[in-house]
This record gives C-alpha cells, structure tokens and sequence, in this order.
C-alpha cells in the first residue's frame, strides 16, 4: 500500500505540471490575442448581470468601490475579466482566447487533488497513523494543503491564473518529497500523541496552503502592472483574494501554534522552549499579524501589505525547511 | 499631564505604532532563529556562556563579541526583545482604550445614522470612499416603500430597527423630512478584536508569571527501585519503580515508559507509568519523561576500611566526544571530586571498553586530576588515600518537575485568542441605514438612499450590492411603473 500511495503522488506531480502547462498555454494563447480582442471593460459588461434597479441606478461611491463591486466575481454567475478570458464565464467568449486550455489545466489540477487525497488516505492506513510524521509526509501533506486551497480560490474566484504562481511550488514540494525518500518510520515517543499529531499539524498544512494562495495572489498583484496577460485579474480581485486567503491562513497558524504549545506542555513540561522550529513559526505568525493590521494602517495598504504576503510564505518555506539548516545552525537543534 | 496621557494614549494606539511594533518584534524572532541561540544550561552560568561564546567564533569571527553585546546570542532574553514585548502590550491596551468605546457604540447606537452618509447621497456631494451609498427611485409611497425594505431586510436575517424619522437637525435643515430604516447583523463582533487583543496580553502576562514564579528542574534523575526528593518547599517525593525503554528491529526507539510514584509527606498521593506524552500531573506540579542512562552504585572507603558513602550515582551528563556519559560522585567531608565515566552503550569508545568505568579524581572542582583508574564492576581501585568500589550498575529515569503558574493564564489567552479571531476574520458585521423619503421631482415618486457602513472589507461591499439589487427588484415588483432615472454627478452604473 505504501508503494501505491508513493506512485500516486509521483503521478500527482505529473498532473499538477500538466496543470502548469495547461494554465501557461491558456495565457499565452491570450497573450497572443491580445491586440484582436476587443478591451476586458468592453465585453466585461456584457458578462456582468444588470443590476436590477426599478427605475435608475446611480452610484455616488468612489471609482475603487465601483471596481470591485462589479470585476469581483464571488457569486458563479457574476464573473469578472480573468473567467471571461477562461471561457468560463456565461457571457461571450472573445475570440482569440483558449478556453480549452485554461479547463483542463482547472480538471488536471482538481484531479490530482483527488488522486493526492487518495495517497494520503492509503499512507494513513499503511503507516497507522496521520501522514506527518517525517519531511517526506509533511511535504506530501503540505502539497495535499496547497491543492486544497488553490482548488478553493480557483472555484470561488474564478481566478486560473493564479495556478502560476501556486501550482510550480507544489511541484516543487513533491519534487522534494520525492528526494528525501518515501520511507515510513515508526512514530518517535515524542510524537506519539495521535490527536495532538493529527490536529496540529491538520492546522499547518491548511495554514501553509491558505499562505500559498495568498501569497501567488500578492505575487500577481505587485508584477500586475509588468505582466501584459490579458486574463489577469483586476488589483481589486487580487487584493480581497489576498486577504481572504490570509485571514483563513492566520486562525489556522495561531491554533497551530497553540496546539503546538499544548503539546510541548505535555511532552516537554514547557509550553514555550525558543526552540528554532517554533521560533521561525512564531516570525511567521508575526508577519501575518502584520499584514492584516497592515491592511488598516494608512500608508501601508496595498503594496507594502501585499510584499508582507510574499515575505511571509518566505517565512512558511523557511519554517517548513528550516529542520535542514537549524541542525547547522544551532548547537543545540 | 492629562494631555500628555492622551498624547501617548493616542501615538501608542495607532494602527501605525502597532504594525511596526509587531513587525519589530518578528525581525527579532527571526534574528533568534537565523543566529545561534545560547542554551538555557549556558545562559545562566557566565563561565559556561563564555566557553559556549569560544564554539561560535569559527563562524562569526570578529563580530562575535558585538553580537553578543547586543544580546544577539540571547535574544528572547535580552532587555530589548522584553521591551518590544512591552511595548506591544502598551500600544494593545492604549489602541483598546481608544477602540472600545467606538465599538461600543456601534453594537448598542448603531441605528443612529451618520447624516455624512446621507449628505454625501446627494447628487451635488462628491463621493466618498467611508461608505457605500446607493440611490433609487421607486413609484411606491413612502410607506409601501418602507414596508418593502423592511421585509427585505428581514429576509436576509438582520436585525431590523423599525423606521423612525430622521432627527431634525442643521445639517438636514434643507431636506425633506424622511424615514430611516436601520438594519444589522453580528453587531457584537466587533468587539471580538478586543478579545484577540486583550489575550495576546493575557498570554504576555502568563509567561511573564511562569518566568518568575513555580520552578523547574529540567534534570531530575530517579534510580529506579529508589526515591529522590522535588524540593523547592514542597514534601513531594519522587520513587520510581521501573524503568522500560522499547526499540524496535532496526533499534529506533518507540517507548519510554517510568512507573513512578509521587508521595507527600511521605504518603503515596498519585501513581501512573510515565511516558513522554503522558506526564503525572498531581499536587500542583508537573512530571515528565526525558531522558534516562546508566546510574553507578559506588562504595567509597577509607584506609581504615569504614565505608564514608556508598550513593548511586546517575552518569547523565555525556561528555564532549558524545561517546560517554558521565556523572558527580562528592565525597562527604572531603573537597575532592570524583568523575565517574562510562561508554554510552552502542558506542565504542577506544579508550574505555563496555562495562569498564572510569574514575578520575580531583583535589577540588575544576583542579588538576590527582589519580585515576579504569575499574570493572566489583573492582576497587586505590586513589589518593580512599578506595573505590564499582558496586553495580543500575538503571535511572531522567524526569523534568516543572511547577508553572503562569501556564493556565496563556491557556485562558490562547482560548480568548482563538474565539477573538473566529469572531472578527469568519463572520463579517453588517449594517445598513435606508433613507426613504419623497422625491423632490415628484415624477420620481419616492427615493431610497441605501448606504451601508464602511468597511475595509470588499465582501461588504459586495454584500450591499447584493442588497441594493434585491431591494431594487423587490421595489419593482410592488410598483412596477418605470420612471426616468435620476440625475447624479457621480458615475453611472452600466
Ligand atoms: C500580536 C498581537 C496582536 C494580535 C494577535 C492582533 C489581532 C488583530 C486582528 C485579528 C485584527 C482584525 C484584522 C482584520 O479584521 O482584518 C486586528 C485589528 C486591529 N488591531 Fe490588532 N492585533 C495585535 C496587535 C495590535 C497592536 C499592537 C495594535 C496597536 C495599535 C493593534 C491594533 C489594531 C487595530 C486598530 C485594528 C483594527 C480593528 C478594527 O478595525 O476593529 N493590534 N488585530
């Protein structure tokens, strides 16, 4: 079973780079088109339900308000300038565009998640207990997070392009848990704690994900204005995606850390060491505390908060990678 | 004074201070994590630093002294980190005092509407990025009109405040009389910050108690089939009965496992096998699996032949080649020390075989060795005037005892933290204020103002457009008349 889970996740790899392909054609073929397509604002109306006022409708609200209320696309009906360009959107597709490519980079993606969840499942049983016990199952798990919530932006923001940002470093991830080698080991005394092991690192791995949208989201945003895709989407979008992205990441991160807490009260009498793993944690957590309260302070919206986006996912690689160099680094790791 | 007071209160409660404490307090972390931090046993022995500050001077070669005046090497426990801590706490508490009353007064007096986001709805304003305003017409009567908002409202859930007359006052001294009807939902979570913000002291508080009051031993070795006191003012004893470490076939270990007793005043108060997850918590303190090793049980005798002690001794410190491990046998009434060493097992020392221990003694601690001798077990060796015997082996638990009354305060906080946080990032407060009043054109019938509060959140406006669209298709089905749209300066929808 733990060979078939292994196979999975290589196949798994192969999909979510076919995904990549999919999604970089998609682009491409409308980067191409982009002098014959008539302007996104043109069309976009076009796609963007009427709102149904009686008699008139009149808004006195700023440009940015505006902006958002119509290219952001929550609801699946409404959609904005990146789904019209994915030929998913109910309006007319520009000629010129590839639908096809953008769906099946979206199918390949949500099918590796699938297959993903399945490797998971089979690891659970083979090996008895949660799949986070050593770096090859938490990079596995942490690919599982990635996918998991990059399927949830794409779904409620209709927003492909994003997959470039997020889709290359699941990639990466299973290229490296490929490295290290797919061994099981039987659990240490220290993590013998199933809930404890289960829920904390649950936590991580949806926070780290969560962090990875956020993070391709703030990426898109700060190279928006450098990129001539057509199929970007609006700051706006980018932005809220953002956000949403992180204020799921950052609960996530603080019961992490809590569970984290508890569980070194029980097996190391303290709950707080200044150990390096929980150090780098902690920096990461700070740094998203930063930007939400970024996201308030006046002077600091947009993209200074955005950059807090990227040095934080910065800063969850470096937590998750950490292990390797700490031992190096600290004489006591 | 009273102005100074609010001076600080103000530059410590503002949103920029905060960020750039929490920022600065996350280099910090960083710096903690990036540089070599001193270990605990280190930090708070000034020799001990100073031999553990020679090991980090391959790697940071001149800068080594300035980091460590810094207090690079001791980060979390230098003077600046406590005060960023410190700090963070002020601007908390000043940003809460500034805070509270507004979001008090939103929850309880929302339904008293800004005039500002009804003067801004008129067409000559110019619009403002506070608030979200809608403006529309309908063909109903003012009282159709509110009617339909109401049960509009009502159907999305929110709690209504039934139409009322807009006050009268000098900015409204030039419009028409109109209903206001004020809706919302979640009103209280708001002050869900408070409670993220007040744990995050809380939790401060916590560690600052487990800092300075309780104990902790971290090395606490029990022999097994012997008894060892906690101290620190308390009657508690530890006696262990067993000892059991479980590898498996590739010799990774899967248990550790101590059958202990704690007794008070001399009686057994609680008994459990503890093993690394599961720790004896009783009378106040905490007692947890660590380590365990090889313990000596030695016969030290005079010329005479009178035994002066005969104590077993835990080797449970390991020496610098990793290979050994060691421990510190006193003799009573004598200054002279006794080091006692033997090879960890699974290690081969070439120096010391298996099963051989190694005596060294010296004049005084830290003095120049004046004998020593390699001795099987039930050997003797003669040293400096006494005789050493290496009675047996036995097995010790090491235990960490740890009394820490800070930690059901960073629990509480952590509680409050995880609640704080559900309460103000997944539920979103909503709240609305619909002006309904007659149409100056009286062609256009009734006009509705619909203006939602301002929120740095899109979903919210999102959530009013959704309204506004609603209420407009509502209004259009209770009086299907069109009219000609009305004028306004700012832009136009479609
Ligand atoms: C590290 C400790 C802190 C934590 C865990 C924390 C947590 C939070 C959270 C979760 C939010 C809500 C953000 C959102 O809705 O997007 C928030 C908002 C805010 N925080 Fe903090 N914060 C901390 C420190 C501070 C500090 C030091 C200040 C000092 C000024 C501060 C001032 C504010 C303000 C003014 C808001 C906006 C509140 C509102 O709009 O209701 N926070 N904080």
């Amino acid at each position: 079973m733990l060979e078939l889970s292994h196979a999975l996740v290589q196949a798994v790899a192969v999909l979510v780079l076919g995904a990549v392909v999919g999604h970089v054609k998609a682009l491409t073929v409308a980067r191409v088109a982009r002098h014959t397509t008539p302007k996104v604002e043109e069309f976009s109306d076009r796609v963007v339900p009427e709102p149904h006022l009686v008699a008139a409708a009149s808004s006195t609200r700023n440009s940015a308000t505006t902006t958002v209320g119509r290219d952001t696309p929550v609801d699946r009906g409404q959609a904005g300038p990146d789904s019209v360009t994915d030929g998913a959107a109910p309006g007319p597709v520009p000629s010129g565009l590839s639908p096809t490519a953008g769906w099946v980079g979206t199918v390949l993606g949500r099918v590796a998640l699938l297959v993903l969840t399945v490797a998971l499942g089979l690891r659970t049983i083979a090996v008895g207990h949660a799949p986070y016990s050593n770096q090859y199952e938490f990079a596995v798990a942490f690919s599982w997070g990635m996918l998991v919530a990059y399927a949830v932006a794409e779904y409620r923001y209709r927003v492909r392009t994003l997959a470039l940002a997020v889709l290359p470093v699941v990639v990466a991830m299973l290229l490296y848990a490929r490295a290290v080698g797919a061994e099981a080991n039987p659990l240490m005394p220290a993590l013998q704690n199933r809930w404890l092991l289960t829920v904390h690192v649950a936590a991580a791995v949806l926070a780290y994900g969560a962090a990875a949208v956020a993070f391709g989201a703030a990426a898109l945003y700060l190279l928006r204005h450098r990129l001539t895709w057509r199929a970007l989407p609006s700051a706006e979008v980018l932005d809220d995606l953002g956000y949403r992205a992180a204020i799921t990441a950052y609960p996530l991160m603080t019961v992490m850390l809590i569970l984290g807490a508890v569980w070194a009260d029980i097996a190391w009498g303290t709950y707080w060491n200044w150990d390096p793993k929980e150090t780098a944690a902690l920096t990461t957590w700070l740094i998203y505390g930063g930007y939400l309260h970024a996201r308030v302070a006046r002077g600091w919206r947009g993209k200074r908060a955005a950059w807090l986006l990227v040095v934080g996912f910065v800063a969850v690689l470096f937590t998750y990678f950490g292990n390797l160099f700490f031992g190096g680094l600290h004489a006591y790791a | 004074m009273r102005r100074r007071v609010i001076r600080a209160v103000s530059f410590f409660g503002s949103k920029q201070t905060g960020l750039l404490l929490i920022l600065s307090m996350g280099v910090s972390s960083l710096l903690g994590t990036l540089i070599s931090q001193a270990p605990d046993t280190v930090r708070n022995s000034p020799q001990g630093y100073a031999v553990w500050l020679e090991t980090m001077r391959p790697r940071f070669g001149d800068a080594t002294d300035l980091l460590s005046q810094l207090g690079l090497f001791t980060v979390f426990f230098s003077p600046w980190f406590r005060a960023i801590a410190l700090l963070l706490c002020v601007s908390i508490i000043a940003a809460t005092v500034q805070r509270l009353p507004v979001l008090w007064a939103h929850a309880v007096r929302g339904h008293v509407a800004p005039d500002r986001l009804f003067a801004q709805a008129s067409p000559s304003s110019p619009p403002s990025s506070s608030s979200a305003t809608t403006v529309m017409s309908t063909t109903a009567t003012v009282a159709e009109t509110v009617a339909v908002v109401t049960s509009t409202l009502r159907a999305r859930r929110l709690r209504v405040v039934p139409a009322h007359d807009r006050s009268p006052d000098r900015e409204n001294a030039d419009r028409p009389a109109a209903q206001i009807v004020y809706a919302d939902q979640f009103r209280f979570l708001p002050l869900g910050t408070v409670l993220s913000h007040a744990s995050f002291v809380l939790i401060i508080l916590g560690v600052v108690v487990t800092n300075t009051g309780g104990f902790r031993e971290n090395q606490f070795p029990v022999v097994v089939g012997s008894s060892a006191a906690i101290g620190h003012g308390t009657d508690l004893v530890v006696s262990a009965r067993s000892f059991t470490d479980t590898y498996d076939s590739m010799g990774r270990p899967t248990d550790y496992a101590s059958e202990l007793v704690l007794l008070d005043g001399g009686h057994p108060i609680a008994e459990q096998t503890v093993r690394v997850n599961a720790p004896l918590r009783a009378a106040g303190v905490s007692i947890h699996q660590s380590y365990f090793g090889v313990a000596v049980t030695m016969r030290v005798q005079d010329a005479a032949g009178a035994t002066l002690t005969e104590p077993t001794v835990p080797l449970q410190w390991s020496l610098t080649d990793d290979h050994s491990a060691m421990g510190i046998l006193a003799v009573p009434g004598r200054p002279s020390m006794v080091y006692l060493a033997e090879t960890v097992s699974g290690r081969v020392d070439p120096t010391l075989a298996p099963g051989f221990l190694r005596v060294v003694v010296v004049g005084a601690e830290g003095a120049q060795p004046v004998g020593a001798a390699t001795i099987a077990q039930g050997q003797s060796a003669t040293i400096d005037g006494l005789t050493y015997t290496f009675v047996r082996e036995r097995q010790f638990t090491g235990l960490m005892v740890v009394r820490d009354p800070g930690a059901p305060i960073v629990w509480v906080g952590a509680g409050l933290m995880v609640i704080g946080l559900i309460t103000t990032l997944f539920f979103r407060p909503r709240r609305v204020w619909v002006e309904i009043r007659p149409a100056t054109d009286p062609a256009h019938g009734t006009t509705v103002v619909l203006a939602s509060a301002a929120s740095r959140d899109p979903s919210a406006r999102r959530w009013a457009d959704g309204l506004a669209g609603e209420l407009s298709t509502r209004l259009a089905a209770a009086a299907p008349v069109a009219l000609a749209p009305l004028p306004t300066k700012a832009g136009h929808h479609a």
